[in-house]
């Protein structure tokens, strides 16, 4: 009975601890806020532009984290720098750059996003639409599949070499086609180079590269499969990770002669800082990077199966596409940085980062969720009808 | 009746009981329970049972390692005073403090670059004796009877120089072993002093052999505690995450690339989601304390050792 009682005047001592605490925060937080708002509203008219003082939505003092796919890093992380140095006051997080797909179940268990930016159109439907977190999705630029290449290696030099060889020729031309089978021979059926490859589960560039490989065996070699079997049915052919940015350590560690899953957005800047690697770009039919292609591409899909789950995946173009989910802690600074985007500084640092601005952005999902200040700069994919195939079938 | 000076300690106890409850009780039972329904479907998934196999022999692997070196090892610690022995002492404690990323850097370092000193000298090494070979050459006899015997050499040294750490069994255990042997030295040193010295020192004196004591007199006392310091060390090895994303992201066994389960499990979570994480999570804790506990059973281990 007593240490019944005991255990009562605990609880009771625990409980009126606790409020206490979380009230002294309350009270550390509406001072933090008070003061924030008055900055930020000044900053405000002084610095940006009338669309930005025409919506005036509460700010907020929650820290502004952008999750972004991994490729994405190079591009916001120079916009996060710009955003910085226009808005003092605003505290940003510290940005989560990982697979489109590891970011929407990031955002799932944690709601902590203000922007969230996928590589593909369909990781944000897919995801955050179903479980309703938003309902709209922005198509803001476009980027191409490329192939990194390790230098320090006979297999990357003589692919390298080839490639520069194949810029020479007329496109389609037999020479043209034979230099590229010679490129993917090298590539995928030599077994003793490995390619680096990320999760098509945690990231679109998987099962974009899975697309990119099925491509090049349809337009080079009459056979969508040949190419793709020789690597994902051998095991020990490729090496995976989640993230296309994590390939490059296994590279620099010499464990793979060729990166599959990557992009101009990352290969520009990636192969920039490690020495002794090149990108070389791919034809059009094979890259993923064009618009007018979309029916050539739509030929294959693949099917992959991870932790006992098995997905198809359509073979679409390499959008990189943003939204503001319902939640966003500080949906007033993720305006801000959608809007920066759009900016000339904004499209500047895109195209200097290997993705090409889509102007104006494609909006898929409900229209009327886009934030007023966004219209001028984004438009119904029903006013496109020639894009409405590169997103999600409803 | 409670004294006064009761009070504040039963109100400790209370509060550490309401902890243990909603920090440690809680978050088990609400994984089990949720996940025990999907039990079945998450063992039906042949590359979960894989990663299961491939966790469980890299764990007992390393246990056998822990068990080969840490036996001497706390045995010295127990019984001997010696100098240089708190520097032992702190090297055995080195594994728990170093982050477990930090743990994967160093063994790729150690022996998957190219600045594995020991393989790269084990290669030298190598390359002279092929050199000699070469070089005995001219002689006839001489080569005949040590050609074998240099060759003999130099594939051995070769061959321990080819083995591959990323990604192999190899790789996975050195890690795991790294994280995992002090949990059994330092059960097996506590049980080793509280076995009475005075009965080593009266067989010693009857003229046994160090090791004929050891074996007859120490062993049956402590091997209990061994046996659980093993458990405690292969449990550890099991629940490794953050050294094998570096070293072993997946193992390379019966010619498959396999997750081993702590990677199986972030890769679903990560992949799929969290309820498809909670199925597995739950079937691989279900696994292991049904392991824990028939071991336990099977050699009769109380608490305590």
């Amino acid at each position: 009975m007593v240490s019944g009682k005991i255990l009562a005047v605990a609880v009771m001592v625990a409980l009126v601890v606790g409020v206490a605490a979380g009230y002294g925060v309350a009270i550390a937080h509406t001072h933090a806020a008070t003061y924030t708002t008055t900055v930020t509203s000044t900053t405000t008219t002084t610095v940006t532009s009338t669309s930005v003082s025409a919506t005036t939505p509460t700010p907020s003092t929650q820290p502004f984290v952008v999750g972004a796919a991994g490729t994405l890093k190079f591009a916001f992380t120079d916009v996060l720098n710009v955003m910085k140095s226009m808005y003092p006051s605003l505290t940003i997080g510290q940005p989560y750059f990982k697979g489109s797909g590891e970011v929407a179940g990031y955002e799932l268990t944690t709601n902590q996003l203000s922007v969230i930016a996928s590589a593909d159109t369909t990781t944000i439907p897919s995801v955050l639409f179903t479980h309703n977190y938003t309902d709209y999705e922005i198509a803001f630029g476009i980027t191409q599949m490329v192939i990194i290449v390790n230098l320090n290696t006979t297999a990357g030099q003589e692919v390298y070499n080839l490639w520069k060889e194949a810029q020479g020729y007329v496109p389609l031309s037999a020479q043209w086609n034979d230099t590229w089978r010679r490129i993917f021979t090298i590539i995928a059926l030599n077994s003793s180079t490995i390619v680096g490859v990320s999760n098509p589960f945690t990231d679109p560039s998987g099962y974009q590269a899975m697309c990119m490989v099925k491509l090049a065996g349809l337009t080079f070699f009459n056979n969508a499969s040949y190419l793709f079997d020789a690597i994902y049915g051998h095991p020990s052919k490729y090496l995976m990770r989640n993230t296309e940015v994590d390939l490059l350590t296994l590279m620099s560690a010499g464990q793979v002669q060729f990166i599959l899953s990557a992009y101009t957005s990352n290969a520009i800047p990636q192969t920039h800082i490690y020495k002794g690697t090149a990108y070389i770009t791919l034809p059009p039919m094979v890259n993923l990077g064009n618009l007018s292609y979309v029916n050539y591409y739509h030929q294959v899909n693949v099917t992959w199966t991870e932790v006992g789950e098995t997905r198809t995946f359509i073979c679409n173009p390499v959008v990189y596409t943003a939204t503001i989910p319902y939640n966003a802690p500080n949906p007033t600074a993720a305006l801000y940085f959608l809007l920066l985007l759009y900016s000339p500084t904004g499209q500047r640092i895109l195209e200097e980062n290997g993705i090409q601005p889509i102007v104006p952005g494609i909006v898929y999902g409900n229209y009327g969720s886009v934030p007023a200040a966004l219209r001028p700069f984004t438009a119904p994919v029903s006013q496109y009808p020639q894009y409405a195939s590169i997103f999600p079938v409803r | 009746m409670v004294y006064a000076g009761e009070l504040p300690l039963r109100v400790a106890l209370a509060v550490s009981i309401l902890i243990l409850l909603l920090l440690i009780v809680y978050p088990i039972v609400l994984l089990i329970t949720l996940g025990s329904a999907q039990l079945a479907s998450a063992l039906s998934v042949s590359s979960f049972i894989e990663a299961i196999e491939v966790t469980v022999i890299m764990s007992t692997l390393s246990a056998l390692v822990a068990i080969v070196m840490g036996t001497p090892l706390a045995y010295l610690l127990a019984r001997y005073e010696f100098r240089f022995k708190q520097i032992l002492d702190s090297i055995i404690d080195i594994p728990i403090m170093v982050p477990h990323i930090i743990v994967g850097i160093m063994i790729v370092l150690a022996f998957a670059s190219r600045y594995n000193i020991i393989f790269n000298t084990l290669n030298l090494i190598a390359h002279k004796l092929m050199l000699i070979d070469a070089a005995l050459s001219r002689y006839g006899l001489l080569h005949a009877l040590l050609s074998p015997v240099v060759n003999a050499l130099v594939n051995l040294l070769t061959g321990i120089t080819g083995i591959r750490f990323v990604n192999t069994l190899w790789g996975a255990v050195a890690a795991v072993a790294f994280l995992s042997s002090t949990y059994y030295i330092r059960v097996v040193e506590a049980a080793i002093s509280m076995v009475n010295p005075e009965m080593e020192i009266v067989a010693r004196t009857l003229g046994a052999s160090p090791s004929r004591v050891f074996i007859s007199i120490t062993l049956p006392k402590v091997w209990k505690a061994m046996a659980n310091g093993a458990l405690l060390s292969w449990a550890r090895s099991v629940s490794e995450a953050g050294a094998l994303f570096i070293v072993a992201y997946s193992i390379y066994f019966n010619g498959n690339y396999i997750y081993p389960a702590s990677v199986y499990i972030y890769e679903s979570y990560v992949g799929v989601g969290l309820a498809n994480a909670v199925k597995y999570s739950a079937a691989l804790l279900i696994i292991v304390l049904i392991i824990f506990v028939a071991y336990r059973v099977a050699l009769g281990i109380k608490r305590g050792g």
